[in-house]
C-alpha cells in the first residue's frame, strides 16, 4: 500500500480565519503593518469604538446596536464578580495564597469553572436547551421538567441546565439581574421565556442561575452555544484574576487549612 | 430558612469526609485503605498507584505494567500532534513546563484523539456492542445503528486523523501475548468489527480501539479510563516543550502574514 493510500484525512495547506486580516509590512512578510477585524481597520475601531463594541464584533462579526450593547453591558457588570465562594475564584485564591506562579491563576480558575455546575459547559448546555425549546409553550416544558425531577436528591438540583437551586433556595443575585434585564424595553424572547418557565414551576427553590441567565441573554443576542460558553469565560476572568492575585500578597496561612480532627477518613 | 433545610451544607461547611485517603502529618498517609509509604512505596508501580487513586482498585502488577506500556503508546514526541504542538508553542513562548503540560493535557481532552474522551466513547461503544452481540445481534446490525458520516460508520477507535495504518497494534499484540493475556470477548469483537470495516469501508481498528477493547476485557469501566487517561499525553507534550525552550520566541513553525488565509469580510469603514 502506498503512503498516500494510508491517509484518512486531507489536510489544507493554510489555516484560515474570518476574523482578522493582517497585511504584511513592506520588506518583511512576518511583520504586520495593518490589521483588519472583520473588515474594520483596528486603528479606526480604536478611534471610534469602545472595548465592548469591539469585543462584540469579535464574537459576532458585526458591531452591536445600542440595544445589544446595553443588554450585554448589564449582563457583564451584573456578573463581573460572582464572589470568592464561587469555584473558579476560590480555586484561584487557593492557588494564589499557596504561592502558585501568578500567571497560572487565570487558567486555574477558568479550568475549575469550566464544567456543568455554573461553568462554561453549563452555559453551552443551557443555550442549547433554550434555543431548542423557546418556541414551545413554557407551561408544557415546565410540566415535562417537573415530571422528571427527583426531589429526594440531597443538595442542589437543576431542572434544566442553568435553572435550579443554590444552597436550598434560589440565587437572588441572578434573580435581581434577570429583573433588571427584563425591565429593559428591548429585552429579548429567550430571557422572557425562561423567566416564564421558572414562574410556571411550582417550586420556590427553582430560579435563574448565572449560567442560565448568561445563556438566555446570549441566546437573544444570537451568539451561538459554544461562543456563549467562551464569552462566559471572559466574563468570569476579571474576578478570578483579581481575587487570585490579592491572595498572592499574603502568607500561606491567610486561608484556613482544615484541622486533622475535622478531616474524617471513612 | 430553618437549620434542618440547611443541614446538607452545614455538615460539610468546615469538615471533610473522604473515602479516597488521608494524610496525618508526621504519621502516615492512607490511600483507599493502603498505607502509601509503608505498603505501596517499594512494592507498587506508579501506574498501580495512579489506578488506585482514580478507581479505588489496586490492580495487579501485570495489568499495571500493561497500562504503563499503554501510556508509552500515547507519548509520541512529534510536535505535529496537536497537544504536542501546544507544548512546543509553550516552550517557544517560554511558558513554564507545568503551564505547557497542562495546556497540552487540556488540548488532548478531544473527541478526536488523546485517550480521555476517546476512551470514554470507545469503551462505551465496545462494551455496548458486546452486550448486543450477546443478545443475538451481528456486527452488521450493530454498525448500522452506529454514528455515521457520509455513509461511513464513525466509531471511536476505528479511524485515525493522520495515518490509517496504526503501527502500534502489532507491538501491543506481541506485548499482550508475551505477558500471557488472552484475547477476551471485547477484543475478539473488536477484531471482528475491524475486519468488517476493512472489507466494507476501508477502515480499521486503531490503537485506541485495541486498548479500549483490551481494557474492557480487564474489567475497567469507560468512566474509569476517562479519568485514568486524562493525563496520558503529557510525556509527549513535555518532550516538545523542552525542545523549544529556552527560546527567543517565534522559532516553532513561524508564520508569515500570508500563511494565514483570511476568508472574512472585505475591508469596510465604520
Amino acid at each position: 500500500m502506498s503512503k498516500k493510500q494510508t491517509k484518512h484525512f486531507k489536510y489544507v495547506d493554510k489555516t484560515s480565519t474570518d476574523i482578522l486580516l493582517e497585511e504584511p509590512s513592506t520588506g518583511n512578510p512576518y511583520i504586520a503593518s495593518k490589521q483588519f477585524l472583520y473588515g474594520y481597520d483596528i486603528e479606526e475601531l480604536n478611534e471610534k469604538k469602545d472595548y465592548l463594541d469591539v469585543l462584540f464584533l469579535m464574537f459576532k462579526g458585526e458591531l452591536p446596536s445600542s440595544t445589544e450593547k446595553l443588554i450585554l453591558e448589564k449582563l457583564m457588570i451584573g456578573f463581573i464578580n460572582q464572589g470568592p465562594r464561587t469555584s473558579g475564584i476560590r480555586a484561584a485564591m487557593t492557588a494564589g495564597v499557596s504561592k502558585t506562579r501568578y500567571s497560572n491563576l487565570l487558567p486555574i480558575g477558568l479550568s475549575v469553572q469550566s464544567g456543568m455546575v455554573n461553568g462554561a459547559d453549563e452555559v453551552m448546555h443551557a443555550y442549547k436547551f433554550i434555543s431548542q425549546n423557546v418556541e414551545r409553550s413554557h407551561k408544557d416544558v415546565a410540566r415535562e421538567l417537573e415530571s422528571k425531577l427527583d426531589m429526594e436528591l440531597e443538595g442542589d438540583f437543576r431542572i434544566a441546565s442553568g435553572i435550579g437551586s443554590v444552597f436550598g433556595g434560589h440565587d437572588l443575585i441572578s434573580h435581581n439581574l434577570a429583573k433588571t434585564l427584563l425591565e429593559l424595553p428591548q429585552c429579548g424572547k429567550a430571557i422572557n421565556w425562561v423567566n416564564n418557565l421558572i414562574m410556571s414551576i411550582n417550586n420556590e427553590r427553582v430560579g435563574w442561575l448565572p449560567s442560565g441567565l448568561t445563556a438566555a441573554t446570549l441566546c437573544d443576542l444570537k451568539f451561538g452555544a459554544r461562543e456563549a460558553a467562551g464569552f462566559y469565560q471572559i466574563m468570569l476572568a476579571p474576578a478570578i484574576v483579581c481575587h487570585g492575585l490579592e491572595q498572592t500578597h499574603k502568607p500561606i496561612t491567610s486561608m484556613p487549612f482544615v484541622k486533622d480532627e475535622d478531616y474524617f477518613y471513612e | 430558612m430553618n437549620d434542618d433545610k440547611l443541614m446538607f451544607w452545614n455538615t460539610r461547611r468546615d469538615q471533610i469526609k473522604s473515602k479516597s485517603g488521608v494524610w496525618r502529618g508526621g504519621e502516615y498517609v492512607l490511600l483507599h485503605q493502603h498505607d502509601l509509604l509503608n505498603d505501596l512505596l517499594g512494592s507498587a508501580s506508579f501506574m498501580q498507584v495512579l489506578t488506585l487513586c482514580c478507581t479505588g482498585k489496586l490492580i495487579d502488577k501485570k495489568t499495571g505494567y500493561w497500562l504503563d506500556q499503554n501510556f508509552i503508546g500515547i507519548s509520541y514526541p512529534d510536535s505535529r500532534i496537536w497537544c504536542n504542538s501546544i507544548g512546543a508553542l509553550g516552550g517557544d513562548a517560554s511558558a513554564s513546563a507545568p503551564a505547557s503540560a497542562c495546556a497540552g493535557i487540556l488540548a488532548s481532552e478531544s473527541r478526536a484523539y488523546g485517550g480521555s474522551i476517546t476512551s470514554l466513547v470507545g469503551m462505551t461503544f465496545i462494551q455496548g456492542a458486546l452486550k448486543e452481540v450477546q443478545e443475538g445481534k451481528n456486527v452488521c446490525d450493530i454498525l448500522k445503528n452506529a454514528p455515521s458520516k457520509g455513509g461511513k460508520p464513525m466509531i471511536n477507535g476505528y479511524a485515525r486523523p493522520v495515518d490509517k495504518v496504526d503501527e502500534r497494534i502489532p507491538p501491543y499484540e506481541k506485548l499482550s501475548k508475551e505477558m500471557g493475556f488472552e484475547i477476551g470477548p471485547h477484543l475478539s469483537l473488536g477484531y471482528e468489527i475491524s475486519e468488517y470495516l476493512t472489507e466494507n469501508f476501508n477502515m480499521a481498528m486503531n490503537f485506541g480501539g485495541y486498548a479500549n477493547a483490551f481494557l474492557s476485557d480487564q474489567g475497567f469501566t469507560p468512566d474509569e479510563m476517562r479519568v485514568m487517561k486524562s493525563v496520558a499525553t503529557y510525556a509527549g507534550v513535555l518532550a516538545c516543550h523542552v525542545e523549544y525552550e529556552p527560546s527567543c520566541g517565534n522559532t516553532y513553525l513561524p508564520l508569515r502574514c500570508d500563511d494565514i488565509n483570511y476568508t472574512g469580510r472585505a475591508k469596510r469603514t465604520i
